[in-house]
């Protein structure tokens, strides 16, 4: 047997003695002829065989995924609500976004409700935050835009 | 004279007669065209009810959008509605006076809110030529905590006698 520098792992087909090939060969072949339905059977089998622990591996994985998600989701959705009624705006904000009735509503509503004043509550500009600033924001609403 | 003659001259006088109720019948002070034509174009003073429902949401804030789909009228006055807490009459832009098309809207604070249908503004107006085709759009509507909540809008048109 010579080294081949090739082929350091797999020795060339001539060096191997004929009887070793030979016992090779019957090692696989189950020496009686084996039907085409029973070959098919059996690759069908494997074939399931395999894929059902390919699932079972895909479940093991995915169970304790979602229970760590919805723990995650369970521990941190209080604060994500608190967090998005903070990002909420306290009051009417005067913008380029056209008011709507609901808009001075609001602010009569915090008016009416004796909340501190919010600077940004002074639709009027004129320093104080009161009705005048309700009806500025009521009068915006229904502003025809093209005077007709 | 023959009987072809007698025929003829028989044919020609109901022809008079014919022509001569025709005519008679044209003149006819009753049915003057001209004068039709200038009482559809008279004009003429009525109103437009609007109504809202929210169903059994208490309503707190609207606002509507009036117009003609076509003909054309002017808006002469605007009034509150019927429920105490739509008395007053609401916001809209002045330029919607002497006009055909204006935004209407208003909210309350009140504790009595109205639910179900309830007329919440009335819309007098001028109209001269044939009767438009008014059109209403609700923009908006509240509950009494502001938030949206959905309206039917409707229509009733009146008339001065």
């Amino acid at each position: 047997m010579t080294y081949d520098p090739q082929s350091p792992h797999e020795p060339a087909e001539s060096d191997v003695p004929d009887a070793l090939r030979r016992a090779l060969r019957n090692a696989a072949e189950p020496g009686f002829p084996v039907p085409p339905t029973v070959d098919a059977a059996l690759r069908l089998a494997a074939e399931r065989r395999f894929r059902s622990a390919r699932r079972r591996r895909v479940l093991r994985l995915a169970l304790p995924l979602s229970a760590a998600a919805a723990v995650l989701w369970i521990a941190i959705a209080p604060s994500l609500t608190s967090y998005r009624r903070s990002l909420a705006p306290a009051a009417p904000v005067v913008s380029h976004v056209r008011p709507t009735i609901l808009d001075a509503f609001a602010l009569a509503r915090r008016l009416k409700a004796h909340e501190p004043p919010q600077p940004q509550w002074d639709c009027n500009s004129d320093g104080v935050v009161d009705e005048r600033d309700v009806t500025a924001l009521a009068m915006a609403a229904v502003r025809l835009e093209d005077g007709t | 004279m023959s009987s072809l003659a007698r025929s003829a001259r028989n044919c020609a006088v109901l022809t008079l007669l014919a022509s001569a109720y025709l005519l008679l019948g044209a003149q006819d002070p009753g049915i003057d065209p001209a004068q039709e034509a200038d009482e559809s174009a008279a004009p003429r003073f009525g109103w437009v009810d609007v109504y809202l429902d929210s169903g059994t949401v208490r309503l707190a804030a609207y606002q509507v959008e009036l117009a003609a789909e076509t003909g054309a009228f002017q808006i002469v006055g605007i009034e509150g509605g019927e429920h105490a807490a739509f008395t007053e009459p609401p916001y809209y832009d002045p330029a919607a006076l002497q006009h055909d098309r204006v935004i209407l809207a208003a909210f309350s604070t009140d504790e009595s809110l109205p639910a179900g249908r309830t007329r919440v503004a009335r819309v007098h107006v001028r109209v001269e030529g044939a009767a438009p085709q008014y059109v209403a759009v609700l923009i908006v509507a509240g509950d009494a905590d502001g938030m949206r909540i959905p309206a039917e809008i409707q229509l009733e048109e009146g008339a001065q006698p």
